[in-house]
C-alpha cells in the first residue's frame, strides 16, 4: 500500500490563520471538523496558530455552550485565540462579553447571515464597545461562494457598508474585513486611504492569474492577513498562491504571520511559550 | 513543482490578445506540460462569432506547441455547427467545448456528440449546479449525466465538478465515460477527496479555468487532498494525457 502524501509541502514556515471555525457547517457535506480534526488538518498545512470560533455560533441563537466548550478546549493553547460571535440584534451580547471565565480576544460579526446593516446604530454599538476595550473586530463580508452554498442563501455585505467599517479604523477600531475579493480590495485601496489598523484576509481572494501580484506589495505588506475559512475551504489553496507569488520574503512573512500579530495586537509565541498579552 | 496538464483554460474573444499572453506566461512559468484551450464569448454567439472565437484559439495553438484546442460550438446552429467543427479539426483542434447555449442533454447536441465520437474527440461540458445565478441554458450535473448515458462511446468531461462536488460526483459515478474536472475560483475543502472516493482517481482531471481563476489556487486543491503519489499524478496530468493519447 502506498503512503499518503501527508507532509507539509507548502513550506511557508509556521502560518497564522485568522479565519478558522470549528464545528458543523450546515451547507456543505464535507465542511465539518471538530477541534482534533481542525488541529490535524491545519498542522498539515503548516498552520499552528490563529483565531477560531464555533461555526454553530453563526447559525444558532443559543450557542453559549459550544462557545464555552471551545474556550475550555483551548484554555492551554495560547497560540489559538477564541473570538466572540456577536449578533448586535441580541440585546444581551454585552453581558456575554463580560463573562470573566472566558476572556474573549476579539469579536466576530456576521451581518451577511444575521440580517443587520454594519452601518446601523446597533452595529456601531459593538464597534464602540470594541474600541473602548481594545478588542479587534473581524467582519465577515463573504463566506462560502453563494453559488455553491447548498440550500441556503446569504446576503453579501455591500461595499458601502465595507467603506463605513473601514472609516472606523480612523476612529481607532482594529478591523479585519474577511472574505473580500482581490478586485474589491483593489477598489478600496485605490479610492480610500486605508488606515494601518484595517486588514483584509485571503479567504475569498481567489481571483485570476497572479492575484497576489495584482494586489501590490504595499497592500499585501501592510494589510493582508492569511485566512483559510477552514473547514469550508481548503487552506492549501491560498497557501499555494502565496508560495508561488512573486513576493519578497518580508512581504510573504507579513501575510502569513506579521499582519496577523498586528491585528490581534500582540505577539503570539509558538506552542512552547506563553502569549505576551 | 509537479508535472501538470491544465485541462480547462479559455481565451475570451473580447480579450484574446491579453489572454494568450497570460496563458503563455503560465505555460512557461509554472511550467505546464500541456494546456487545453477553448474560446468563449457569450451564451448564444452567432456563426461568425463562433468562428472568430475558434480563430483566436487557433492563433495560440500555432504559437504554443503544448497547447491542445477544444472547438467552441453553438449547437443551435445545426449543420453550421458541424461545419465549424470540421473547420476546427482542419485547424488542429482535438476536442469540443460546449458552454451555455443549451443544456447538455438537449437533442440539439446529439449530432455534435456523434461527430465527436467519429473523430475521437472528448467533449468538455460546462456544468454548474448553482444556488443563485444559474443561466437559462446552463447545464446541471444531471443534464451532463444524461448525455453520458445516451452516448457511452463518447468521452465527456463535467467541468467544475458541477460546482457542488457531492452532486457532481454522484451524478457522474454511474458513467465510466464521464470525467470531472476540479477547476474554478472556489476552493471547497474535500472536493478532490470526495471525487476520488466516489469516482476513483482515474476520472478526475486537474484544470484551472484560467485566466478567470488562479492556477496555484487550483493546485492547492490537489496538494490539500489525501492522495497517494500515484493518485496525484493521475489527476495532475496522466488522466489528461490518456484522454488525448
Amino acid at each position: 500500500m502506498e503512503e499518503c502524501t501527508k507532509d507539509t509541502e507548502i513550506g511557508l514556515g509556521t502560518v497564522a490563520d485568522a479565519t478558522v471555525f470549528v464545528g458543523d457547517y450546515p451547507f456543505s457535506g464535507e465542511a465539518s471538523a471538530d477541534w482534533q480534526q481542525t488541529c490535524a488538518g491545519l498542522q498539515r498545512a503548516g498552520i499552528e496558530k490563529g483565531i477560531v470560533s464555533p461555526i454553530e455560533a453563526v447559525f444558532r441563537e443559543d450557542f453559549d455552550q459550544v462557545e464555552s466548550q471551545l474556550c475550555d478546549a483551548l484554555s492551554n493553547l495560547p497560540q489559538w485565540r477564541v473570538f466572540k460571535t456577536i449578533n448586535p440584534l441580541q440585546p444581551w451580547w454585552r453581558g456575554q462579553m463580560r463573562m470573566k471565565d472566558h476572556p474573549f480576544a476579539g469579536i466576530r460579526l456576521f451581518a451577511l447571515y444575521h440580517g443587520y446593516s454594519l452601518s446601523s446604530p446597533l452595529a456601531m454599538e459593538v464597534f464602540d464597545f470594541a474600541r473602548e476595550h481594545a478588542l479587534p473586530v473581524q467582519v465577515f463580508c463573504r463566506m462560502q461562494d453563494r453559488r455553491m452554498q447548498y440550500g441556503h442563501l446569504a446576503t453579501e455585505v455591500s461595499m458601502e457598508e465595507v467603506h463605513d467599517v473601514l472609516t472606523l479604523g480612523q476612529k481607532g477600531n482594529t478591523v479585519l474585513l474577511s472574505g473580500l475579493g482581490a478586485g474589491q480590495i483593489n477598489q478600496l485601496v485605490t479610492t480610500t486611504q486605508v488606515p494601518p489598523n484595517v486588514f483584509f484576509d485571503t479567504s475569498r481572494l481567489q481571483g485570476a492569474w497572479k492575484t497576489f501580484e495584482m494586489l501590490g506589495a504595499e497592500t499585501i505588506a501592510k494589510h493582508l492577513v492569511f485566512g483559510s475559512l477552514w473547514p469550508i475551504n481548503c487552506p492549501e489553496c491560498p497557501l499555494t498562491q502565496i508560495k508561488y507569488a512573486k513576493l519578497g520574503s518580508c512581504v510573504r512573512d507579513a501575510v502569513v504571520r506579521g499582519n496577523f500579530e498586528r491585528f490581534i495586537m500582540c505577539d503570539l509565541r509558538g506552542p512552547q511559550g506563553p502569549a505576551k498579552c | 513543482m509537479p508535472r501538470i496538464i491544465d485541462s480547462h483554460t479559455h481565451i475570451w474573444l473580447t480579450q484574446a490578445r491579453e489572454h494568450r499572453r497570460m496563458l503563455h506566461e503560465a505555460v512557461e512559468q509554472v511550467p505546464l506540460r500541456a494546456i487545453w484551450v477553448s474560446g468563449l464569448k457569450d451564451d448564444y454567439p452567432d456563426n461568425a462569432t463562433v468562428a472568430a472565437i475558434n480563430d483566436e484559439v487557433a492563433v495560440f495553438l500555432r504559437e504554443c506547441s503544448c497547447a491542445r484546442g477544444f472547438a467552441y460550438l453553438n449547437p443551435r446552429h445545426g449543420e453550421a455547427a458541424l461545419d465549424e467543427l470540421r473547420r476546427s479539426i482542419d485547424l488542429g483542434f482535438v476536442g469540443v467545448k460546449l458552454w451555455t447555449a443549451t443544456l447538455a442533454d438537449d437533442p440539439l447536441n446529439f449530432p455534435i456528440f456523434e461527430a465527436a465520437i467519429e473523430n475521437s474527440m472528448p467533449v468538455l461540458l460546462h456544468t454548474f449546479d448553482k444556488t443563485v445565478g444559474q443561466h437559462p441554458h446552463e447545464s446541471r450535473a444531471h443534464n451532463v449525466a444524461a448525455a453520458a448515458e445516451r452516448y457511452p462511446e463518447c468521452t465527456f468531461i463535467m467541468a467544475h465538478i458541477s460546482g457542488k462536488f457531492i452532486i457532481g460526483s454522484g451524478a457522474a459515478q454511474p458513467h465510466p465515460n464521464l470525467y470531472v474536472d476540479i477547476c474554478g475560483s472556489f476552493g471547497e475543502r474535500g472536493m478532490v477527496d470526495h471525487a476520488v472516493k466516489t469516482l476513483g482517481a482515474r476520472r478526475v482531471l486537474f484544470g484551472t479555468d484560467m485566466p478567470a481563476s488562479d492556477i496555484y489556487h487550483n493546485l492547492g486543491k490537489v496538494l490539500g487532498a489525501n492522495l497517494t503519489a500515484d493518485e496525484r499524478e493521475l489527476i495532475l496530468w496522466k488522466n489528461a494525457q490518456k484522454i488525448l493519447k
